[in-house]
């Protein structure tokens, strides 16, 4: 698998697409900035004063926002597979499938674009979160945080991708997408500390990619981990790479 | 209006019993093509022939099921990647992005193919979308989207342009306005084109070689006027002071002749055109009409096919999903 240079620029063009696609749709902005501060003010201050949970020496809202960042990119890479059955409905993927590139620079290209709408979302979201909850967050700590979403971004975009390339319908995709990320989002310790788990749901949570990727954005953002960093970075890297070149494989695959 | 084809020999596009199969139908059926450099190449056939499939396979996006077809040399199996740097591809439907403008659309294909912004600007200059070029392709008129779509096929200056039903569902204006712009393209840049249709006008007064195609299988194939010549029948309407003696001539020469209103009309072959005309030339003073009609390429569809092309512009739909700005 090799890239070449007009692989590069496949790549560019395809990542900026995507990102004007995000910045065009003004209700796509407001509604991912909406949807989880909804998340995070029923749950955070809600559920959090109810039972006053505590973790540690972080208040529940504390211990929530890093979960709720961590939920804004996993929302925001199944749109890489909506993005991509949307193009190949409408046939404007044939346009960019009759150009001299390699297939998996298509597929990257989707990525990074994916990758840099998550930045937007994530940078307003912490952002928020510094304001609301009084989150300090340094600028060291702060580039920690956005290599986390990164590999979030492009583990889940990618497998969303895989997902997308067997689907031919938006409404299908919908109906997986939908079975499979809630799970993935409720057993991630986006919600609780996953220490206290009975062993049986702390085995899928274990297994879960997205438990490294939420306790990766709560280490940098809150200073606490269940995880080591080298730990966390190990997982999301090997999950990133089996799942990028699952989802080229299946997208050469398809042939669209 | 049309060039004679200097360099025939010269083949551009080449395919050999190129086949597609789709479980029991055969959707192309065993088609063998040549097609010369700067030729404007026309595919005719009605919905459903295998125009789209034929397309596809030309350009790398379908796997043949048996044959083989070569552009600018290459296979397009084994060189995919070759081939797709000689060509482009304009779809049947509108493949741009709506929610880009014009600019921007053709920057981000300049973009992946490593071309300049000059030459975006002298494709706007070309296509006549330079006042529009700032504006989202939303908004553009079925007629501009389609010019801009045939300029985006063009930032890379391809050998091989495809064009699938370039004016399906547009007006006449404009189909004669894209006609014009095919014409001027392909005098200017030096580009091969093939192009399908079901329009029997567009093939007609654009095509410098049209092959017919039905059920997947290319049933002639020749330049408009061979094709039709192929017929050997034309409708010849004279109108004569004396129509009783015009007739008994004919009959004499042992042609048929009826009467139509007050004209006489007899069916003949190319030879008979001729000798009908001396018997005209002979009567000079009293004739007020002599017409001589060839046949169209729609009565030469119906003597390869048995059947008319109709004329289904309602088949291209826009999907509601982009009507509602989804995308
Ligand atoms: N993906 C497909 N699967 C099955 N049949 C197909 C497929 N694509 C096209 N066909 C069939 O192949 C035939 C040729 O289609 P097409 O090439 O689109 O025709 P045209 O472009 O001339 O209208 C049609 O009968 C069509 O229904
Ligand atoms: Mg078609």
């Amino acid at each position: 698998m090799e890239v070449s240079v007009s692989d590069l620029r496949a790549i560019r063009a395809i990542s900026y697409r995507e990102v004007i696609r995000f910045l065009r749709a003004k209700s796509r902005i407001v509604s991912s900035i909406a949807v989880p501060l909804i998340w995070f003010c029923a749950f955070g201050f809600g559920l959090g004063s109810a039972f006053d949970v505590r973790y540690g020496s972080l208040g529940y809202a504390e211990f929530l926002a890093p979960g709720i960042v961590a939920m804004t990119v996993l929302f925001a890479s199944t749109l890489s597979g909506i993005s991509i059955i949307v193009d190949k409905e409408f046939g404007v993927i044939k346009e960019l499938l009759i150009a001299p590139v390699s297939r998996v620079s298509l597929v990257i290209g989707k990525l990074i674009g994916g990758m840099l709408t998550s930045f937007l979302r994530a940078i307003l979201i912490t952002i928020l979160f510094c304001v609301i909850i009084e989150l300090h967050v340094g600028i060291w700590d702060f580039l920690g945080v956005l290599l986390v979403i990164a590999l979030i971004a492009i583990g889940f975009g990618g497998f969303a991708i895989a997902i997308a390339t067997k689907m031919e319908s938006l409404e299908g995709y919908g109906f997986i997408v939908e079975l499979i990320v809630m799970p993935i989002f409720f057993l991630s310790g986006a919600f609780f500390p996953i220490e206290r788990l009975p062993s049986w749901l702390l085995t899928m949570v274990v297994f879960n990619p997205l438990t490294y990727g939420v306790d990766g954005l709560r280490l940098f953002m809150v200073g606490t981990s269940s995880f080591s960093l080298p730990s966390i970075l190990t997982v999301l890297f090997v999950f990133d790479i089996v799942v990028v070149l699952l989802a080229a494989y299946l997208f050469e695959r398809s042939g669209v | 209006m049309k060039k004679n084809i200097m360099d025939m020999n010269e083949h551009v596009i080449q395919t050999i019993n190129l086949t597609k199969e789709y479980g029991e139908l055969r959707a192309v059926d065993n088609v063998s093509l040549s097609i010369g450099r700067g030729e404007i190449f026309g595919l005719l056939g009605p919905n459903g022939a295998g125009k789209s499939t034929t397309i596809m396979m030309l350009t790398t996006l379908l796997k043949p099921s048996s044959g083989r077809a070569e552009i600018c040399g290459y296979d397009v199996v084994k060189e995919p990647n070759k081939v797709r740097k000689s060509i482009s591809v304009v779809f049947q439907d509108h493949t741009s992005d709506e929610w880009l403008t014009g600019w921007e659309y053709l920057r981000l294909h300049a973009g992946i193919y490593n071309s300049s912004e000059a030459r975006i600007q002298e494709l706007l200059i070309l296509f006549n979308l330079k006042e529009w070029k700032d504006t989202p392709i939303k908004q553009y008129s079925s007629g501009m989207r389609r010019r801009l779509e045939i300029a985006r096929g063009l930032v890379h200056h391809p050998e091989v342009l495809f064009l699938d039903e370039p004016t399906l569902g547009l007006d006449i204006q404009t189909r004669l306005k894209i006609w014009s712009y095919i014409e001027s393209l392909s005098r200017e840049e030096d580009v091969t084109i093939f192009l399908t249709t079901h329009y029997m006008e567009e093939a007609d007064k654009l095509c410098d070689r049209i092959a017919i195609i039905d059920d997947g299988k290319i049933v002639a194939i020749g330049s408009s006027e061979e094709l039709k010549s192929v017929l050997n029948s034309n409708l010849i309407t004279v109108k004569v002071k004396n129509p009783g003696d015009m007739m008994q001539i004919l009959s004499v020469l042992g042609m048929e002749s009826e009467i139509q209103g007050n004209s006489i009309q007899i069916h003949t072959t190319n030879a008979g055109i001729s000798e009908i005309y001396d018997v005209v030339r002979d009567m000079q003073n009293d004739v007020e009409l002599f017409n001589v009609k060839k046949p169209t390429l729609d009565d030469v569809f119906i003597y390869y096919t048995g059947k008319e092309i109709r004329d289904e512009a309602s088949e291209h739909r826009r999907h509601p999903l982009m009507r509602r700005g989804f995308i």
